[in-house]
C-alpha cells in the first residue's frame, strides 16, 4: 500500500494536465452555449409538463422561472473559469456540481458522454494549479484510467451477437448513409457494417493501451481522431467525439505541450517545482472507492436476467455506447374499478417529443410514467385505477414485439432496483 | 529489434485496411449503390406522381366549390345540390388523402388549421355567420379564427339542414369557398419547389441535406397520419380518451356523414405513399419498394395489415356517428387494426430504413 501511494505520488510534468484542463473547459463552454442556442434548455427542462427523474432522486426539480437559464449561465461561466483560473479546484467543483445537477434532473435526457463530463470535471478538481510545473502522478493517471475504462467497457459491451454477428445496429444506421460524400457507397454495403463493427470493438478494447505505448501512440491517436470524426459526421452524437479526441491527449507523455511549444519555437521552461505532496491515505481510499464504483457499475447488468439493451436494467452508467437501435410505442389502458370506466392514455399528450421517444423504449420509464398516470387520475377523483401498458419495441433489427406484460397493473408495481418480472422476454 | 514484436497490431490493422479498401472499391466503381438509386427513384416518383398531382387535384376541386355553391344558392334543387355536394366531398376526400403527406407547404404556410379545423364548433360558426357583413368579403374571413372557416365550417353550413336551404348563409359559404380555393392554390403553387427539394435531396443547398432526411420526412408524415386516425378520428369519438360513452359530435365530417369514406381516404393516402401511384406492389416505387428491397417479409406483413385495416374499416356500418353506439366493437376493431399498421410503420419500417423519428434533434450517446 505504501509503495502504491509512493508510486501515485511521484511527480510528473503538469503540462499535459494544464492543456487538457483548458481544452476540456473550452469544449464544455462551447457545449453549454450550443445547448442553449439550440433551445434545449427550454425543450428539456422548462417545457415538459412532467419530469422523469432518476431513481431515488425524485425530489430533484428544475428551477422555476428563469432559474434554468441562470444555472446554464453559471455553467458557462464555470467552464470559462476552469479554462483560465490559476487553480482548477473551485471552478471544476462548481462545474461538476452544476452539470451533474442538470444531468440528474431529467432521465430522458441521459447521455453517456454527459456522465463522462461529470466524472472528468470531478477528477479535474484535483489537477494542479497552473503555476505548478509538477503534479502528483495520480492526478494524471486517474484521468487516464477514467477515460480508459470508457473505452474498455464500451468494447466489452460490444462483444455480443447483435454487434459482432448481426452487425447491429450499425447495419441499420449505415444503410441510411448511402449518400454520404465519397464513403457513402462503401458504407451502404452490407459487409461494411461487419467490418466497422469488428473494427469498432477492437478499437475500443485496445485504444487506451495503444495510446499508452510510445510506438503505437501516433497511429492510435490518428485512429482515435479518424474514428471519432467519422462517427461524429455519421451520427448525431454532439460533443462526444470532441471530448474523446481531447481526452486521448491525456495518454501522451505528460510533457507533450512543452515539446510542442519547443517545436513551435515558444519558450518552454523546464519543470522546477518543489515535489508535490504525498497522496494521503484518505485520498487513496477515495480513489479506490471511486474506481471500485467505476468498475462495478458497468458490470451490474449481469445480475439482471435478459438482454441489457432490451430490459435496460443496468444499462445506464455502463458505457453501452452506440449499441442500441430501438424505437418504441406505448399507450396506457387505465381502468377505474369503481366506475368500470376504461381510458386510453397516449403519453404524447403529456410528454415532450424527446420524453415520449425515450419513455417508449425503457421499461423503468414506462413504470415511472404509469405511476404518474395513476397519481394524475387520483388527483382527478379516480383513486385506485389500474394502469396497463401496451408497449411495443423494435430492437436492433428484430421485428417489433411487446416489451411489457399487458396484463400487469403497473400502478401496483413498485419501482425498485430488483429485476422487473413484468418485462417480457426479448423475441 | 523485431518490429512485429514491438507492434503486433500492424498486420491486423493492415488486414483491416486492405479488407475495407477491397470492400470499398466495387461500390465506388459503380458510383453509387443500387439502393441509393432506388431511394432517389422513390423520392422522385412520390414527388412527381403522387404528391404534386394530389395537391393539384385538391386545388382544382376547391375551385369548383364556388360555382357549384352559387348554383345551388340560386336554384335549390336535386341537381344543383348534387353538384355542390360532390365538389365538397371530393375536395375534402382528397384533402384526407393528402393527409398522409402533410409535409412542406401545408406545414410551412400553416394551412392545416384554416382549412380543416375539426371537430366543428357550431357555436363559433353561428356567431361568425351572425356577425358577417353583407356582402361577406375576404377580409372578414381572413380575420376569423380557424374554427369558423375551412372545409368543416363549409360542411356544417351546407349540410346542417339539407331540406330548408341555407338560411341566409350563402354569402358566407361563398366567401369560405373563395378562402379555401385561395389557400389550396397557395399550397399547390409552393409544391413544385417542395418536389424539387425531394428530388435534389443530399445535394448542396437542398432543403434536405441527405436523401435519408427526405425519406425521414415522408415516413414521419405517414406515421402522423395514422396517429391522427387512431387518436383523433377514432379514440376521441369512441370516448376512449375520457372513459366516457361514445360522442358522435366528435366525429369528423358528421354533417355530411362522410367520416368512414374519409378514413378510407386516409388509408388511400398511406397506400399511395407506400405502394406508389399505381397502388401495386412491385410496380411504381413507393416506400414499400425500399422495405421490400431490405425485408420482403416485413413488406408482406404491411401489405396484409393494410388489407386487414381496410376490411375492418369496411365492417363498420355507416354512418360512423351511429356506429359508435350501434356497433362499437366494429369501430374499436378498426381502430386497433389501424394502430397495428401504425406500429409496423413507426417501429419496424422506421428501424429498417434507419429513420430518425421526428421527435427530437437532441444528441445521442
Amino acid at each position: 500500500m505504501t509503495d502504491l501511494r509512493a508510486w501515485l505520488s511521484r511527480p510528473v510534468d503538469a503540462a499535459s494536465l494544464h492543456a487538457f484542463r483548458r481544452l476540456f473547459a473550452l469544449l464544455m463552454f462551447i457545449s453549454v452555449i450550443r445547448f442553449a442556442a439550440r433551445g434545449w434548455i427550454a425543450a428539456v427542462y422548462i417545457d415538459p409538463q412532467i419530469h422523469l427523474p432518476f431513481w431515488g432522486l425524485e425530489f430533484l426539480r428544475p428551477w422555476p422561472g428563469p432559474g434554468m437559464y441562470l444555472e446554464f449561465a453559471a455553467l458557462a461561466l464555470a467552464a470559462l473559469a476552469l479554462a483560465v483560473a490559476r487553480s482548477p479546484r473551485a471552478p471544476a467543483l462548481v462545474f461538476f456540481l452544476l452539470f451533474t445537477h442538470v444531468e440528474l434532473l431529467e432521465q430522458t435526457a441521459y447521455l453517456n458522454h454527459y456522465y463522462l463530463v461529470s466524472l472528468l470535471a470531478l477528477l479535474l478538481a484535483f489537477a494542479p494549479a497552473s503555476d505548478r510545473t509538477l503534479a502528483p502522478r495520480w492526478t494524471l493517471w486517474s484521468l487516464r484510467l477514467q477515460v480508459g475504462l470508457v473505452y474498455v467497457f464500451a468494447g466489452l459491451a460490444k462483444l455480443r451477437g447483435d454487434w459482432l454477428i448481426d452487425a447491429q445496429p450499425l447495419r441499420t444506421w449505415l444503410a441510411g448513409h448511402a449518400d454520404f460524400p465519397i464513403l457513402g457507397p462503401l458504407l451502404a454495403r452490407p459487409e461494411a457494417a461487419h467490418v466497422m463493427s469488428w473494427a469498432g470493438a477492437a478499437f475500443d478494447l485496445t485504444a487506451p493501451f495503444l495510446l499508452l505505448h510510445p510506438r503505437t501512440r501516433p497511429f492510435a491517436f490518428l485512429a482515435v481522431v479518424a474514428f471519432h470524426a467519422l462517427t461524429g459526421l455519421l451520427f448525431p452524437i454532439g460533443m462526444f467525439p470532441w471530448i474523446m479526441a481531447c481526452s486521448a491527449l491525456l495518454f501522451f507523455p505528460p510533457s507533450w505541450p512543452r515539446q510542442l511549444a519547443r517545436l513551435l519555437g515558444v519558450p518552454a521552461p523546464v519543470p522546477s517545482d518543489s515535489l508535490p505532496p504525498r497522496l494521503p491515505r484518505l485520498g487513496l481510499a477515495a480513489l479506490a472507492v471511486h474506481f471500485a464504483v467505476q468498475l462495478t457499475l458497468p458490470l451490474r447488468h449481469h445480475i439482471y436476467p435478459g438482454d441489457v439493451g432490451w430490459t435496460e436494467e443496468g444499462f445506464r452508467y455502463a458505457w453501452h455506447v452506440m449499441l442500441v437501435e430501438k424505437t418504441g410505442m406505448v399507450t396506457f389502458r387505465v381502468h377505474d374499478p369503481a366506475s368500470g370506466r376504461t381510458f386510453v392514455v397516449h403519453p404524447e399528450d403529456a410528454l415532450t417529443p424527446q420524453q415520449a421517444k425515450q419513455v417508449a423504449i425503457a421499461p423503468d420509464l414506462i413504470l415511472q410514467l404509469a405511476h404518474h398516470v395513476a397519481r394524475d387520475f387520483a388527483a382527478r377523483g379516480l383513486p385506485g385505477v389500474a394502469v396497463h401498458a401496451d408497449a411495443f419495441v423494435a430492437y436492433n433489427g428484430r421485428p417489433s414485439a411487446r416489451l411489457v406484460d399487458p396484463d400487469v397493473d403497473l400502478a401496483r408495481e413498485r419501482d425498485t432496483l430488483a429485476p422487473r418480472r413484468w418485462i417480457l422476454p426479448m423475441p | 529489434m523485431n518490429p512485429h514484436r514491438t507492434w503486433p497490431f500492424r498486420p491486423v490493422l493492415g488486414a483491416l485496411f486492405l479488407g475495407t479498401l477491397a470492400a470499398a472499391l466495387p461500390g465506388v466503381a459503380c458510383g453509387g449503390s443500387d439502393e441509393e438509386a432506388l431511394r432517389r427513384d422513390v423520392l422522385a416518383h412520390l414527388a412527381d406522381e403522387v404528391f404534386v398531382p394530389t395537391i393539384n387535384d385538391i386545388r382544382d376541386h376547391a375551385v369548383a366549390l364556388r360555382p357549384t355553391l352559387s348554383a345551388v344558392c340560386a336554384t335549390f334543387n336535386d341537381s344543383s345540390r348534387a353538384d355542390a355536394d360532390a365538389a365538397w366531398r371530393h375536395t375534402h376526400q382528397l384533402w384526407n388523402v393528402a393527409a398522409a403527406f402533410t409535409i412542406g407547404p401545408v406545414v410551412e404556410q400553416m394551412q392545416a388549421g384554416p382549412l380543416d379545423f375539426w371537430p366543428v364548433r357550431t357555436d363559433t360558426i353561428d356567431e361568425a355567420l351572425a356577425a358577417a357583413p353583407d356582402p361577406v368579403d375576404a377580409a372578414y374571413i381572413a380575420g376569423l379564427g380557424t374554427s369558423a372557416k375551412g372545409l368543416p365550417a363549409l360542411e356544417y353550413l351546407y349540410y346542417r339542414d339539407p331540406v330548408a336551404g341555407f338560411d341566409g348563409a350563402c354569402g358566407y359559404m361563398l366567401a369560405l369557398a373563395d378562402d379555401i380555393a385561395a389557400r389550396t392554390a397557395d399550397i399547390a403553387a409552393a409544391w413544385p419547389d417542395q418536389a424539387a427539394a425531394f428530388k435534389t435531396a443530399g445535394e448542396p443547398g437542398s432543403k434536405y441535406p441527405t436523401v435519408q432526411a427526405a425519406i425521414d420526412a415522408i415516413v414521419n408524415a405517414s406515421i402522423e397520419n395514422l396517429y391522427v386516425m387512431v387518436k383523433g378520428k377514432l379514440d376521441r369519438p369512441l370516448g376512449n380518451l375520457t372513459g366516457s360513452p361514445p360522442d358522435p359530435t366528435l366525429v369528423e365530417s358528421r354533417f355530411s356523414a362522410n367520416s368512414l369514406t374519409e378514413l378510407g381516404c386516409n388509408l388511400d393516402g398511406f397506400a399511395l405513399v407506400y405502394l406508389g401511384a399505381d397502388l401495386r406492389s412491385g410496380g411504381a416505387p413507393g416506400l414499400g419498394a425500399l422495405v421490400a428491397d431490405r425485408d420482403p417479409d416485413l413488406d408482406a406483413r404491411i401489405l396484409a395489415q393494410m388489407d386487414v385495416a381496410r376490411i375492418a374499416l369496411g365492417n363498420i356500418p355507416p354512418p360512423l356517428a351511429d356506429a359508435l353506439t350501434a356497433d362499437r366493437s366494429a369501430v374499436q376493431t378498426a381502430r386497433d387494426e389501424i394502430d397495428a399498421l401504425r406500429r409496423l410503420i413507426k417501429l419496424d419500417v422506421a428501424q429498417l430504413l434507419g429513420v430518425t423519428l421526428s421527435l427530437s434533434d437532441n444528441d445521442g450517446d
